[in-house]
């Protein structure tokens, strides 16, 4: 009788709570939106086009961010202290997200808007999932004065973050997808850097009968994607696409198949070794740092680490060149360029001071400055995103003519198609082409995984 | 002053003397002592409804609605078991439910079995069993990201030490790229796992093997048992009751297995190593569909939560005994 009563007596608090539980499962709002045209403060501004007079003098913002072991953001985080917060009064603060947890947390940020941050970076292919969150900044631009004219097609596309004639980001960072090769080797075998990937090809089979290192250190292995990126700049170049012009899977194509096979063919031959199936962007490069390899396929923005002696074996720092990607016989060369954006959260209450450092940091001078600064080894980068810089001799001259191999590069480049689905879509062929790695059919593998989009495109899921 | 009466009666929660019983103080004291118990526990049970009771309900909800985070900040429609339909058409989830299961079985049978055997090894007294006994603790204790990455290092066909090991006593290894092939992969998975919880579960073993009377070991060695006829007839069976705890144990933790996925394999090669757990996780803080994902917890919580029952009943069983 008496547990009964008592069992009575727990029930009631223990319904209203699990009511109240329930009601606050179940809720959810979208957060109060304002223009960031409308939260900035106009006035006069300085040769960087900062605000004079300090007018957000003593605030502290929140930038998202990942990888500031990147020489290029190093140097970046370092000059804020020393250059903006001097100028604007305006205390940044990095905080910095591994890239493998990344880009689920600037999603989710952009999506969530918690408020803890004030700016954002992301990378191109996420920009339709991050644009939810963050401040079109066509008003403030025009404003200012501004355009993405300085900048090359594949980072003004990126900067729309799939939604075209409007601006969510500016291109703080970009690079494309390059060859990397010992210059010592290819003098040793009489190569030059190769125009096509047959020629490329044949290199590595001659590497391979002579050469006591891998004749390319690949990255077949699943992790973000990276498995990707070659793969993408064969497709593109051989005349492939992802998707035709009605959203539909193309890269069955019979141009994808063959940038496909070629692009297995790697591996298959024994030019990548047998355990650059699992490998991702991390392994291959370190084992060219190491030298290990002859060469690599990666990243414009890895001659900072591939020249850093302190990093990489010093005949490794001595021979690394870089070169174009090869192309196909009889058609146009285009590498993958990938760029971070940076923008202004919607959840930020500090919008102007954020609007400011964006200015800053986006700025072509504060570029050059870091590009021509090789006083700290961990700083020194050659990557730049303004056209102007790319193609600046100085810069130039200082940085090994990276610079203007990217131009090159990106002249003809191309980013990913923005899609909210991106990240099942990429999900799906890093899987394909993994398998693919370890010997599964390249046609099958393909119309698999072509299946699987068609259905996450149709379906979302 | 309160008198020894008073407090007897206000002990048995019955009206002190000079007032009639149900009067309104009496019933105030009464309903005090009632609700005492429950304040005491009122701290532990805002943590547990915080921290569990609601994220799972929250899931739950959230688990019959749309809710993609890159198309919308808040929750969509309720979408009824859409999700969890959709969980059973997807043949990736299926194949994540059987690398679990897969996982589960082989890790649970190598721990338990290896941990059993480094029990009763270590059961005999000897000059390093002390220091032996500690040392077991240490896998354990190893942050299981650490555990992963240094695992997935050590193993690299390039230049891996335990591949270089492997490579030196079993020449016929030399080829085996360990991360690369689906089979050799899950077993990497398995070792770090067995690595880990075989010492641990050794451990629990030898507790429960001190207990065992000595004397009945002694009566079967008089008797002319053979040492495998002791384990067989008198050891095994009165271990049999913990053994049932730590496999229910073991197998809890191994359905759930995360971290050495994202750190070692990252699912792969392919989908061959694909937990249901690490799926969940990719629905959800990969490709952003918090409703799926939610549903696809769910099923997990639901495996998990018959597990656990079965844990509680063997724990039960084992402290009626």
């Amino acid at each position: 009788m008496k547990r009964g009563f008592l069992r009575r007596r727990a029930s009631r608090p223990a319904a209203a709570a699990l009511a109240a539980v329930l009601l606050a499962a179940g809720c959810g709002t979208d957060a109060e939106r304002h223009e960031l045209a409308d939260v900035v403060r106009a006035g006069p501004v300085d040769d960087l086009g900062l605000r004079t007079g300090k007018p957000y003098d003593g605030t502290k913002i929140r930038l998202l961010i990942c990888c500031n072991t990147a020489a290029q953001f190093l140097a970046m985080q370092d000059r804020t202290g020393t250059e903006f917060t001097k100028r604007t009064g305006i205390e940044v603060e990095w905080a910095n997200i591994p890239y493998e947890s990344f880009l689920q947390k600037i999603v989710a940020e952009s999506a969530l808007g918690t408020g803890t941050y004030d700016l954002v970076a992301w990378t191109d292919a996420f920009g339709a999932s991050v644009r939810l969150g963050v401040q079109p900044l066509d008003g403030v631009m025009e404003r200012a004065g501004m355009t993405l004219e300085d900048y090359p097609p594949p980072f003004r596309e990126a900067a729309t973050a799939g939604d075209p004639g409007t601006t969510y980001g500016l291109p703080v960072r970009g690079y494309a997808y390059s060859l990397y090769y010992r210059q010592d080797v290819y003098e040793k075998f009489g190569f030059e850097p190769p125009e096509t990937w047959n020629e490329y090809l044949g290199q590595l089979d001659e590497l391979k009968e002579s050469s006591p290192r891998h004749p390319i250190a690949g990255q077949y292995g699943r992790g973000s994607g990276q498995n990707l990126f070659t793969w993408l700049s064969m497709l593109w170049s051989n005349g492939g696409e992802l998707f035709d012009e009605d959203g539909n899977v193309a890269f069955t194509s019979p141009q994808g198949v063959q940038a496909t096979e070629k692009y297995i063919e790697m591996i298959r031959k024994g030019y990548s070794p047998p355990a650059s199936a699992n490998w991702t962007e991390t392994e291959a490069t370190q084992s060219m740092e190491q030298g290990h390899a002859d060469t690599v396929l990666t990243w414009t923005w890895q001659y900072d680490d591939f020249t850093n002696p302190e990093k990489v074996k010093p005949e490794v720092a001595e021979n690394i060149r870089a070169a174009q990607l090869p192309g196909w016989e009889g058609k146009e060369r285009a590498s993958y360029g990938m760029t971070w954006l940076m923008g202004v959260l919607r959840s930020s209450e500090k919008q102007g001071a954020a609007w400011e450092y964006l200015k800053w940091v986006s700025n072509a001078k504060t570029e050059r400055a870091i590009a021509l600064d090789k006083s700290k080894p961990e700083q020194a980068t050659g990557i730049t995103v303004h056209t102007s810089n790319m193609l600046d001799p100085e810069v130039n001259e200082v940085n090994g003519g990276i610079p203007k191999l990217q131009y090159e590069a990106l002249r003809t480049g191309r980013v990913i198609p923005t899609s909210i689905n991106w990240p099942q879509i990429q999900d799906t062929i890093e899987v394909a082409i993994n398998k693919m790695a370890h010997g599964a059919d390249v046609r099958s593998e393909l119309r698999s995984a072509a299946a699987r989009i068609k259905k996450i495109e149709e379906t979302g899921g | 002053m309160v008198t020894a009466t008073a407090e007897r009666s206000a002990a048995s929660g019955a009206a002190p003397a000079g007032r009639p019983p149900g009067s309104g103080a009496g019933r105030g004291r009464r309903m005090r002592r009632a609700a005492q118990p429950y304040l005491h526990l009122a701290p532990a049970l805002a943590a547990v409804l915080l921290t569990t009771v609601y994220p799972l309900v929250s899931a739950l909800v959230t688990s019959f609605r749309h809710w993609r985070l890159n198309e919308s900040t808040a929750p969509g429609g309720f979408v009824g078991l859409e999700q969890y339909q959709r969980a059973f058409q997807d043949d990736t989830f299926f194949n994540s439910v059987m690398v679990t299961l897969w996982f589960t079985f082989v890790s649970v049978v190598l721990s338990v079995g290896i941990g059993l055997a480094m029990a009763l090894v270590l059961n005999r007294r000897g000059p390093l069993t002390g220091l032996t006994k500690a040392l077991l603790i240490l896998p354990f204790a190893v942050a299981p990201a650490l555990k992963g990455f240094s695992w997935r290092f050590m193993m690299n066909p390039d230049h891996g030490v335990y591949d270089k090991m492997i490579d030196a006593v079993f020449p016929f290894a030399a080829d085996v790229n360990w991360l690369g092939e689906p089979f050799w992969a899950q077993m990497v998975l398995v070792l770090t796992e067995v690595w880990g919880w075989a010492p641990l579960i050794a451990l629990m073993l030898l507790g429960g093997l001190a207990s065992v009377p000595g004397e009945v070991n002694e009566a079967a060695r008089v008797d002319g048992c053979s040492a495998w006829q002791r384990f067989r007839y008198v050891t095994f069976p009165l271990l049999r009751p913990l053994l049932l705890i730590v496999v229910f144990l073991k197998a809890v933790f191994s359905l759930k297995l995360f971290d050495q996925v994202v750190t070692i394999t990252g699912g792969g090669p392919g989908r061959a190593t694909e937990t249901l757990n690490y799926y969940a996780y990719t629905q959800g803080f990969t490709f952003l569909d918090i409703g799926y994902a939610s549903a696809v917890s769910w099923i997990l919580v639901v495996a998990l939560g018959v597990l656990a029952t079965g844990y509680l009943i063997a724990m039960n069983r084992q402290e009626a005994k």
